[in-house]
Protein backbone atom coordinates (compact mmCIF):
# COMPACT_ATOMS: atom_id res chain seq x y z
CA UNK A 1 0.00 0.00 0.00
CA UNK A 2 1.28 3.48 -0.81
CA UNK A 3 -0.55 5.28 2.02
CA UNK A 4 -2.45 4.44 5.19
CA UNK A 5 -1.25 2.14 7.90
CA UNK A 6 -0.66 -1.54 8.57
CA UNK A 7 -0.25 -3.26 11.94
CA UNK A 8 1.62 -6.58 12.07
CA UNK A 9 2.03 -9.11 14.85
CA UNK A 10 5.37 -10.50 16.07
CA UNK A 11 5.35 -13.09 13.29
CA UNK A 12 4.90 -10.49 10.60
CA UNK A 13 1.27 -11.38 10.02
CA UNK A 14 -0.91 -8.43 9.07
CA UNK A 15 -3.50 -7.90 11.80
CA UNK A 16 -5.26 -4.72 10.79
CA UNK A 17 -4.83 -1.97 8.23
CA UNK A 18 -6.48 1.08 6.82
CA UNK A 19 -8.29 -0.88 4.12
CA UNK A 20 -10.32 -2.65 6.81
CA UNK A 21 -13.89 -1.84 7.71
CA UNK A 22 -15.21 -2.35 11.20
CA UNK A 23 -18.02 -1.63 13.61
CA UNK A 24 -16.83 -0.30 16.96
CA UNK A 25 -18.57 -0.84 20.26
CA UNK A 26 -19.67 2.30 22.05
CA UNK A 27 -21.28 0.73 25.08
CA UNK A 28 -23.37 -2.13 26.36
CA UNK A 29 -25.90 -2.15 29.16
CA UNK A 30 -28.89 -4.06 30.45
CA UNK A 31 -32.54 -3.11 30.35
CA UNK A 32 -34.86 -4.94 32.71
CA UNK A 33 -38.01 -6.80 31.79
CA UNK A 34 -40.93 -4.36 31.58
CA UNK A 35 -38.43 -1.55 32.16
CA UNK A 36 -37.25 1.29 29.99
CA UNK A 37 -34.05 3.20 29.39
CA UNK A 38 -33.24 6.41 27.58
CA UNK A 39 -29.72 7.77 27.36
CA UNK A 40 -27.68 10.22 25.34
CA UNK A 41 -24.70 8.60 23.59
CA UNK A 42 -22.66 11.40 21.98
CA UNK A 43 -20.33 8.98 20.14
CA UNK A 44 -23.09 7.90 17.73
CA UNK A 45 -23.43 11.37 16.27
CA UNK A 46 -22.97 11.31 12.51
CA UNK A 47 -22.32 7.58 12.33
CA UNK A 48 -24.21 4.51 11.18
CA UNK A 49 -25.62 2.89 14.30
CA UNK A 50 -26.36 -0.78 14.88
CA UNK A 51 -28.04 -1.72 18.12
CA UNK A 52 -28.12 -5.36 19.09
CA UNK A 53 -30.69 -6.61 21.55
CA UNK A 54 -29.98 -9.96 23.23
CA UNK A 55 -32.44 -11.66 25.50
CA UNK A 56 -30.62 -12.76 28.64
CA UNK A 57 -32.75 -15.67 29.73
CA UNK A 58 -35.80 -15.97 27.49
CA UNK A 59 -38.43 -18.58 28.28
CA UNK A 60 -38.48 -21.68 26.15
CA UNK A 61 -42.10 -21.90 25.06
CA UNK A 62 -44.21 -21.31 28.12
CA UNK A 63 -44.36 -17.54 28.12
CA UNK A 64 -44.64 -14.82 25.53
CA UNK A 65 -41.26 -13.08 25.24
CA UNK A 66 -41.73 -9.67 23.70
CA UNK A 67 -38.65 -7.82 22.50
CA UNK A 68 -38.05 -4.24 23.54
CA UNK A 69 -38.66 -1.48 21.03
CA UNK A 70 -35.49 0.48 20.26
CA UNK A 71 -35.47 3.95 18.80
CA UNK A 72 -32.67 6.36 17.97
CA UNK A 73 -33.38 10.08 17.88
CA UNK A 74 -30.23 12.10 17.26
CA UNK A 75 -27.87 10.89 19.96
CA UNK A 76 -30.61 9.56 22.24
CA UNK A 77 -31.18 5.82 22.34
CA UNK A 78 -34.47 4.72 23.89
CA UNK A 79 -35.39 1.17 24.83
CA UNK A 80 -38.76 0.08 26.22
CA UNK A 81 -41.74 -2.20 26.03
CA UNK A 82 -40.13 -5.64 26.28
CA UNK A 83 -41.07 -8.42 28.64
CA UNK A 84 -37.55 -9.82 29.09
CA UNK A 85 -34.22 -8.71 30.53
CA UNK A 86 -31.95 -7.82 27.62
CA UNK A 87 -28.43 -6.72 26.87
CA UNK A 88 -28.19 -3.74 24.56
CA UNK A 89 -25.00 -3.44 22.51
CA UNK A 90 -24.44 -0.19 20.64
CA UNK A 91 -22.10 -0.37 17.63
CA UNK A 92 -21.13 2.40 15.22
CA UNK A 93 -19.49 2.67 11.84
CA UNK A 94 -18.40 5.73 9.95
CA UNK B 1 -10.00 15.53 19.52
CA UNK B 2 -7.74 16.97 22.21
CA UNK B 3 -5.98 13.71 23.02
CA UNK B 4 -5.84 10.10 21.89
CA UNK B 5 -5.82 8.66 18.43
CA UNK B 6 -8.17 8.34 15.51
CA UNK B 7 -7.39 6.23 12.48
CA UNK B 8 -9.47 6.30 9.33
CA UNK B 9 -9.78 3.71 6.62
CA UNK B 10 -9.75 4.27 2.88
CA UNK B 11 -13.43 5.23 3.02
CA UNK B 12 -12.66 7.92 5.62
CA UNK B 13 -14.45 5.90 8.29
CA UNK B 14 -13.13 5.74 11.85
CA UNK B 15 -11.71 2.28 12.46
CA UNK B 16 -9.60 2.99 15.54
CA UNK B 17 -10.57 5.64 18.04
CA UNK B 18 -9.69 6.39 21.61
CA UNK B 19 -13.35 7.41 22.05
CA UNK B 20 -14.72 4.02 20.96
CA UNK B 21 -13.93 0.38 21.63
CA UNK B 22 -12.77 -1.94 18.90
CA UNK B 23 -13.94 -5.51 19.09
CA UNK B 24 -11.17 -8.10 19.30
CA UNK B 25 -11.06 -11.82 18.61
CA UNK B 26 -11.23 -13.75 21.89
CA UNK B 27 -11.95 -17.37 20.99
CA UNK B 28 -13.16 -19.77 18.34
CA UNK B 29 -15.59 -22.27 19.85
CA UNK B 30 -16.09 -25.43 17.80
CA UNK B 31 -17.55 -27.66 20.51
CA UNK B 32 -20.64 -26.71 22.52
CA UNK B 33 -20.47 -26.79 26.30
CA UNK B 34 -23.83 -28.59 26.20
CA UNK B 35 -26.48 -29.45 23.63
CA UNK B 36 -30.12 -30.42 23.72
CA UNK B 37 -30.91 -33.79 22.15
CA UNK B 38 -32.37 -32.26 19.00
CA UNK B 39 -34.54 -33.82 16.34
CA UNK B 40 -34.55 -34.22 12.57
CA UNK B 41 -38.29 -33.80 11.96
CA UNK B 42 -39.97 -30.39 11.63
CA UNK B 43 -37.05 -29.28 9.45
CA UNK B 44 -34.51 -30.22 12.13
CA UNK B 45 -33.62 -28.58 15.41
CA UNK B 46 -30.85 -28.58 17.96
CA UNK B 47 -30.03 -26.03 20.63
CA UNK B 48 -26.39 -25.65 21.62
CA UNK B 49 -24.82 -23.71 24.48
CA UNK B 50 -21.26 -22.49 23.94
CA UNK B 51 -19.25 -21.25 26.91
CA UNK B 52 -16.56 -18.59 26.73
CA UNK B 53 -14.23 -18.03 29.68
CA UNK B 54 -11.78 -15.27 30.66
CA UNK B 55 -14.07 -12.66 29.16
CA UNK B 56 -14.75 -9.83 31.65
CA UNK B 57 -17.08 -8.01 29.26
CA UNK B 58 -20.03 -9.01 27.11
CA UNK B 59 -19.08 -11.34 24.24
CA UNK B 60 -20.14 -10.45 20.73
CA UNK B 61 -20.65 -13.79 18.96
CA UNK B 62 -20.34 -14.43 15.22
CA UNK B 63 -21.59 -17.75 13.85
CA UNK B 64 -20.10 -19.67 10.95
CA UNK B 65 -22.14 -22.50 9.45
CA UNK B 66 -22.03 -24.36 6.15
CA UNK B 67 -24.12 -23.35 3.14
CA UNK B 68 -27.87 -23.75 3.76
CA UNK B 69 -27.46 -24.53 7.44
CA UNK B 70 -29.63 -22.41 9.74
CA UNK B 71 -28.48 -20.70 12.96
CA UNK B 72 -29.26 -17.81 15.28
CA UNK B 73 -28.10 -16.68 18.72
CA UNK B 74 -31.12 -16.94 21.00
CA UNK B 75 -29.63 -15.95 24.37
CA UNK B 76 -26.47 -14.78 26.12
CA UNK B 77 -26.12 -15.43 29.82
CA UNK B 78 -23.54 -14.25 32.34
CA UNK B 79 -22.36 -17.34 34.29
CA UNK B 80 -19.88 -15.48 36.49
CA UNK B 81 -17.77 -12.34 36.25
CA UNK B 82 -15.66 -13.69 33.36
CA UNK B 83 -17.73 -16.58 31.96
CA UNK B 84 -20.60 -16.36 29.50
CA UNK B 85 -22.94 -18.85 27.85
CA UNK B 86 -24.03 -18.26 24.28
CA UNK B 87 -27.13 -20.16 23.19
CA UNK B 88 -27.40 -20.99 19.47
CA UNK B 89 -30.41 -22.55 17.76
CA UNK B 90 -29.69 -24.60 14.63
CA UNK B 91 -31.59 -26.92 12.32
CA UNK B 92 -29.58 -29.81 13.82
CA UNK B 93 -25.92 -29.10 13.07
CA UNK B 94 -22.96 -27.74 15.04
CA UNK B 95 -21.71 -24.34 13.88
CA UNK B 96 -18.49 -22.62 14.91
CA UNK B 97 -18.81 -19.57 17.14
CA UNK B 98 -16.21 -16.81 16.88
CA UNK B 99 -16.27 -14.65 19.98
CA UNK B 100 -15.25 -11.00 19.98
CA UNK B 101 -15.18 -8.52 22.85
CA UNK B 102 -13.73 -5.15 23.69
CA UNK B 103 -10.05 -4.87 24.56
CA UNK B 104 -10.58 -5.51 28.27
CA UNK B 105 -10.87 -9.20 27.38
CA UNK B 106 -7.57 -9.32 25.50
CA UNK B 107 -4.87 -11.50 26.98
CA UNK B 108 -1.56 -11.69 25.14
CA UNK B 109 2.11 -12.00 25.88
CA UNK B 110 2.99 -10.53 22.49
CA UNK B 111 4.95 -7.27 22.76
CA UNK B 112 4.50 -6.17 19.16
CA UNK B 113 1.75 -3.98 17.80
CA UNK B 114 -0.31 -1.01 18.81
CA UNK B 115 -2.44 -0.33 21.89
CA UNK B 116 -4.74 2.68 22.06
CA UNK B 117 -6.11 3.82 25.40
CA UNK B 118 -9.16 5.95 25.96
CA UNK B 119 -9.55 8.81 28.43
CA UNK B 120 -10.15 6.61 31.47
CA UNK B 121 -7.08 4.50 30.79
CA UNK B 122 -8.96 1.47 29.48
CA UNK B 123 -7.76 -0.13 26.29
CA UNK B 124 -9.78 0.82 23.23
CA UNK B 125 -7.68 -1.03 20.66
CA UNK B 126 -5.08 -3.75 20.96
CA UNK B 127 -3.58 -5.21 17.81
CA UNK B 128 -2.18 -8.18 19.74
CA UNK B 129 -5.66 -9.68 19.62
CA UNK B 130 -6.93 -9.68 16.10
CA UNK B 131 -9.31 -6.71 15.78
CA UNK B 132 -12.66 -7.33 14.17
CA UNK B 133 -12.84 -6.44 10.51
CA UNK B 134 -16.20 -6.79 8.84
CA UNK B 135 -17.18 -7.44 5.25
CA UNK B 136 -20.69 -6.16 5.15
CA UNK B 137 -23.86 -5.48 7.12
CA UNK B 138 -27.55 -5.43 6.41
CA UNK B 139 -30.91 -5.44 8.14
CA UNK B 140 -32.71 -8.75 8.15
CA UNK B 141 -36.48 -9.17 8.19
CA UNK B 142 -38.18 -12.47 8.94
CA UNK B 143 -41.10 -13.87 6.94
CA UNK B 144 -44.44 -13.04 8.58
CA UNK B 145 -45.17 -16.66 9.38
CA UNK B 146 -43.16 -19.90 9.50
CA UNK B 147 -45.51 -21.72 7.14
CA UNK B 148 -47.70 -20.57 4.30
CA UNK B 149 -50.28 -21.90 3.81
CA UNK B 150 -50.72 -23.56 7.18
CA UNK B 151 -53.37 -26.21 6.58
CA UNK B 152 -52.43 -29.30 8.56
CA UNK B 153 -53.97 -32.69 7.86
CA UNK B 154 -56.00 -34.70 10.29
CA UNK B 155 -54.41 -35.79 13.57
CA UNK B 156 -55.66 -38.01 16.37
CA UNK B 157 -57.85 -36.06 18.78
CA UNK B 158 -57.29 -38.50 21.63
CA UNK B 159 -54.51 -37.91 24.17
CA UNK B 160 -52.07 -36.41 21.66
CA UNK B 161 -51.50 -39.85 20.23
CA UNK B 162 -50.04 -38.38 17.03
CA UNK B 163 -47.56 -36.05 18.78
CA UNK B 164 -44.45 -35.82 16.62
CA UNK B 165 -45.64 -38.27 13.98
CA UNK B 166 -45.13 -37.82 10.25
CA UNK B 167 -48.14 -35.59 9.64
CA UNK B 168 -47.38 -33.40 12.64
CA UNK B 169 -43.75 -33.07 11.55
CA UNK B 170 -44.39 -32.51 7.85
CA UNK B 171 -47.30 -30.13 8.18
CA UNK B 172 -45.52 -27.95 10.75
CA UNK B 173 -42.13 -27.84 8.98
CA UNK B 174 -41.31 -24.18 8.15
CA UNK B 175 -41.52 -23.39 4.44
CA UNK B 176 -41.11 -19.62 4.20
CA UNK B 177 -37.95 -17.57 3.77
CA UNK B 178 -36.79 -14.11 2.81
CA UNK B 179 -33.61 -13.41 0.83
CA UNK B 180 -31.33 -10.39 1.04
CA UNK B 181 -28.62 -9.84 -1.55
CA UNK B 182 -25.23 -9.19 0.00
CA UNK B 183 -21.69 -10.09 -1.02
CA UNK B 184 -20.26 -12.61 1.43
CA UNK B 185 -16.70 -13.88 1.86
CA UNK B 186 -15.99 -17.52 1.04
CA UNK B 187 -16.19 -18.38 4.74
CA UNK B 188 -18.68 -15.95 6.23
CA UNK B 189 -19.48 -15.45 9.90
CA UNK B 190 -22.62 -13.69 11.05
CA UNK B 191 -23.51 -11.50 14.02
CA UNK B 192 -27.24 -12.07 14.32
CA UNK B 193 -29.44 -12.20 17.39
CA UNK B 194 -32.66 -14.13 17.03
CA UNK B 195 -35.60 -12.26 18.51
CA UNK B 196 -38.46 -13.44 16.29
CA UNK B 197 -40.75 -16.04 17.81
CA UNK B 198 -43.69 -17.86 16.28
CA UNK B 199 -46.08 -20.61 17.20
CA UNK B 200 -48.50 -22.58 15.05
CA UNK B 201 -51.15 -24.82 16.50
CA UNK B 202 -54.20 -26.81 15.47
CA UNK B 203 -56.86 -28.44 17.62
CA UNK B 204 -58.74 -31.65 16.90
CA UNK B 205 -61.83 -32.85 18.76
CA UNK B 206 -63.77 -36.11 18.92
CA UNK B 207 -66.66 -37.46 20.98
CA UNK B 208 -68.29 -40.82 21.58
CA UNK B 209 -71.34 -42.07 23.44
CA UNK B 210 -72.02 -45.41 25.10
CA UNK B 211 -75.65 -46.30 25.78
CA UNK B 212 -76.48 -49.10 28.24
CA UNK B 213 -80.20 -48.72 27.73
CA UNK B 214 -82.29 -48.50 24.56
CA UNK B 215 -81.36 -46.16 21.76
CA UNK B 216 -84.45 -44.65 20.22
CA UNK B 217 -84.08 -42.31 17.22
CA UNK B 218 -80.53 -41.50 18.32
CA UNK B 219 -81.48 -40.79 21.91
CA UNK B 220 -80.37 -43.06 24.72
CA UNK B 221 -83.07 -44.14 27.15
CA UNK B 222 -81.36 -45.49 30.26
CA UNK B 223 -77.78 -45.13 31.35
CA UNK B 224 -75.39 -43.21 29.03
CA UNK B 225 -71.73 -42.23 29.08
CA UNK B 226 -70.43 -39.48 26.83
CA UNK B 227 -66.71 -39.03 26.14
CA UNK B 228 -65.00 -36.07 24.51
CA UNK B 229 -61.38 -35.43 23.59
CA UNK B 230 -59.47 -32.42 22.31
CA UNK B 231 -55.80 -32.43 21.34
CA UNK B 232 -53.93 -29.26 20.37
CA UNK B 233 -50.77 -29.96 18.38
CA UNK B 234 -48.22 -27.18 18.09
CA UNK B 235 -44.69 -26.19 17.15
CA UNK B 236 -42.68 -23.20 18.32
CA UNK B 237 -40.14 -21.42 16.13
CA UNK B 238 -37.32 -18.90 16.38
CA UNK B 239 -35.92 -16.73 13.62
CA UNK B 240 -32.59 -17.81 12.11
CA UNK B 241 -30.40 -17.03 9.12
CA UNK B 242 -28.61 -19.12 6.51
CA UNK B 243 -26.85 -18.48 3.20
CA UNK B 244 -27.63 -20.47 0.03
CA UNK B 245 -24.60 -18.96 -1.75
CA UNK B 246 -22.03 -16.21 -1.22
CA UNK B 247 -24.29 -13.48 -2.53
CA UNK B 248 -27.40 -14.10 -0.44
CA UNK B 249 -28.41 -14.10 3.22
CA UNK B 250 -31.64 -15.94 3.90
CA UNK B 251 -33.86 -15.47 6.93
CA UNK B 252 -36.26 -18.17 7.94
CA UNK B 253 -37.84 -19.87 10.91
CA UNK B 254 -36.29 -22.87 12.62
CA UNK B 255 -38.31 -25.17 14.83
CA UNK B 256 -37.37 -24.71 18.47
CA UNK B 257 -39.79 -27.21 20.02
CA UNK B 258 -42.98 -29.12 19.37
CA UNK B 259 -45.51 -30.83 21.59
CA UNK B 260 -49.21 -31.30 22.21
CA UNK B 261 -51.80 -30.56 24.90
CA UNK B 262 -54.87 -32.76 25.45
CA UNK B 263 -58.13 -32.58 27.35
CA UNK B 264 -60.49 -35.44 28.11
CA UNK B 265 -63.90 -35.37 29.76
CA UNK B 266 -66.78 -37.76 30.49
CA UNK B 267 -70.39 -37.03 31.28
CA UNK B 268 -72.67 -39.72 32.64
CA UNK B 269 -76.46 -39.68 32.63
CA UNK B 270 -79.51 -41.80 33.38
CA UNK B 271 -82.92 -41.25 31.82
CA UNK B 272 -82.00 -37.74 30.75
CA UNK B 273 -80.58 -36.67 34.11
CA UNK B 274 -76.87 -35.93 34.50
CA UNK B 275 -75.22 -38.11 37.13
CA UNK B 276 -71.72 -36.68 37.10
CA UNK B 277 -68.56 -36.60 35.10
CA UNK B 278 -64.86 -36.02 35.21
CA UNK B 279 -62.15 -34.36 33.18
CA UNK B 280 -58.40 -34.47 32.87
CA UNK B 281 -55.69 -32.80 30.85
CA UNK B 282 -52.05 -33.31 30.05
CA UNK B 283 -49.19 -32.45 27.80
CA UNK B 284 -47.45 -29.15 27.27
CA UNK B 285 -49.22 -25.94 26.36
CA UNK B 286 -47.66 -23.30 24.11
CA UNK B 287 -47.72 -19.66 25.06
CA UNK B 288 -49.93 -18.38 22.24
CA UNK B 289 -50.79 -18.80 18.62
CA UNK B 290 -49.02 -15.81 17.11
CA UNK B 291 -45.83 -14.41 15.62
CA UNK B 292 -43.96 -11.67 17.50
CA UNK B 293 -40.75 -9.60 17.39
CA UNK B 294 -40.68 -9.10 13.63
CA UNK B 295 -38.74 -5.83 13.72
CA UNK B 296 -35.68 -5.91 11.45
CA UNK B 297 -32.45 -7.07 13.05
CA UNK B 298 -28.94 -6.03 12.11
CA UNK B 299 -26.74 -8.72 10.59
CA UNK B 300 -23.02 -7.99 10.44
CA UNK B 301 -20.83 -10.23 8.28
CA UNK B 302 -17.14 -10.96 8.71
CA UNK B 303 -14.60 -13.27 7.14
CA UNK B 304 -14.18 -16.23 9.50
CA UNK B 305 -11.00 -17.44 7.78
CA UNK B 306 -9.23 -14.35 9.08
CA UNK B 307 -9.61 -15.69 12.64
CA UNK B 308 -8.82 -19.39 12.04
Amino acid sequence: MSFGFQIFDANGVLRFDSTDITWNQVTFYTVAADGSDSRVIPQISGKAVAIGQIMIDPPLTDRKATAHTISVNGTTVSVSGGSEDVYIIVLVKG
Amino acid sequence: MSFGLTALNDNNEVIISSELKNLHFIAKLTTPHSSESGFSGFGGSRLHTYRVSNCPTIPVPFIHMAVNEEAGVTAVRNVDSTTWDIEVLTNNHTPDVYVFADASAVSSGDNHGLIVYNADGAEAFDSRARPLAVSNATNIALPSTPRSPFSPGSLDAKFCNANGNGTHSTDWTPNTSSDTSLTLPAKPMFFYFSLGQAELEASYSASEEECDGVSTKGNCVGFVRRYSWTSTYWAFYRGTISYPNTSTIRSQWTTFSYDCHWQYSTNDGAFGIGTGGSSSAGGAWPYSNETINLAQQICIVGDASRYD
